[in-house]
């Protein structure tokens, strides 16, 4: 079953730093060719560790499900 | 998740900046960090070196993070804005550009060496204690106090920032990592158009 909630990053403000690559205990992020942070949805349980060392502070935590864009976080 | 060796490159970091008050010399080791993530990012297309291998980040992520030394207060938004990221690389490129420079004057003896390092590129402090004048051309000393300077600027400017805000707010502006995305987006676009 998957988790009811999600991160998702900003692409146009990611710095690619990839602090959050490291924290994630589910490892559903990937820096994308040096460019920014993509986290994989299927993956993402939404504990939001990510969100919380984001330096740039590019990634929110999102409800999934209709529309999947409700913000949360 | 089990470690690898390169998640102990932090330690590298602390031996690199402590190395520099014996012997200033080794402040040319601080050129990898400078060579290598370029080359990553021009022959490689990525940030392996910001995402795995900066020990200055991992720094700051075990004082910020573990050793709770970070407020873990949001980055202002000017901060990571992309004005001030390109303007400060900019203004980093400059200093090291003068840095370049004065190490040239030195070595074409037209000034003669300085054994200082200068601090947020304004305070001069005497560091001579670490160079044995004649040891090696005097260009090759001046280059070392020049980087070291730069180099211990910028740490200090990423703990100050550190202690404000996230752990690794440096890395938003940091010039290198913002350089070397630079270079993957150029690269990632001209793949999209090939």
């Amino acid at each position: 079953m998957k988790s009811k909630r999600f991160a998702s990053a900003d692409k146009k403000v990611c710095v690619a730093c990839g602090s959050c690559v490291l924290v994630c205990p589910k490892q559903a992020i990937t820096v994308v060719k040096g460019c920014y942070a993509n986290v994989d949805k299927d993956l993402c349980v939404g504990c939001g560790r990510c969100a919380g060392i984001c330096p740039a502070g590019c990634i929110s935590v999102k409800e999934r499900g209709a529309g999947d864009e409700k913000e949360v976080v | 998740m089990k470690k690898k060796w390169y998640d102990y490159l932090w330690i590298y970091e602390i031996v690199y900046f402590s190395l520099g008050f014996f012997n200033i010399l080794f402040a040319w080791l601080g050129m990898i960090d400078f060579l290598l993530p370029l080359c990553l990012a021009v022959f490689g297309g990525n940030k392996w070196f910001c995402n795995r291998l900066c020990g200055r980040g991992q720094l700051y992520t075990k004082l910020g993070s573990q050793m709770k030394c970070s407020r873990n207060k949001s980055t202002p938004k000017w901060m990571y804005s992309t004005w001030f990221r390109y303007g400060f690389l900019l203004f980093f490129l400059a200093m090291f550009g003068n840095m370049v420079f004065q190490t040239y004057l030195v070595g074409a003896g037209a000034r003669s060496l300085r054994e200082a390092i200068k601090l947020f590129w304004t305070f001069r402090i005497p560091w001579g204690w670490t160079y044995t004048a004649g040891t090696v051309p005097d260009w090759v000393a001046q280059y070392s106090f020049g980087f070291y300077s730069l180099m211990l600027t910028s740490l200090l400017l990423g703990f100050v920032v550190m202690g404000l805000y996230k752990p690794r707010t440096w890395c938003t502006f940091c010039p290198m990592g913002t350089m070397t995305q630079g270079i993957c987006k150029l690269r990632a676009g001209k793949d999209k158009e090939e």
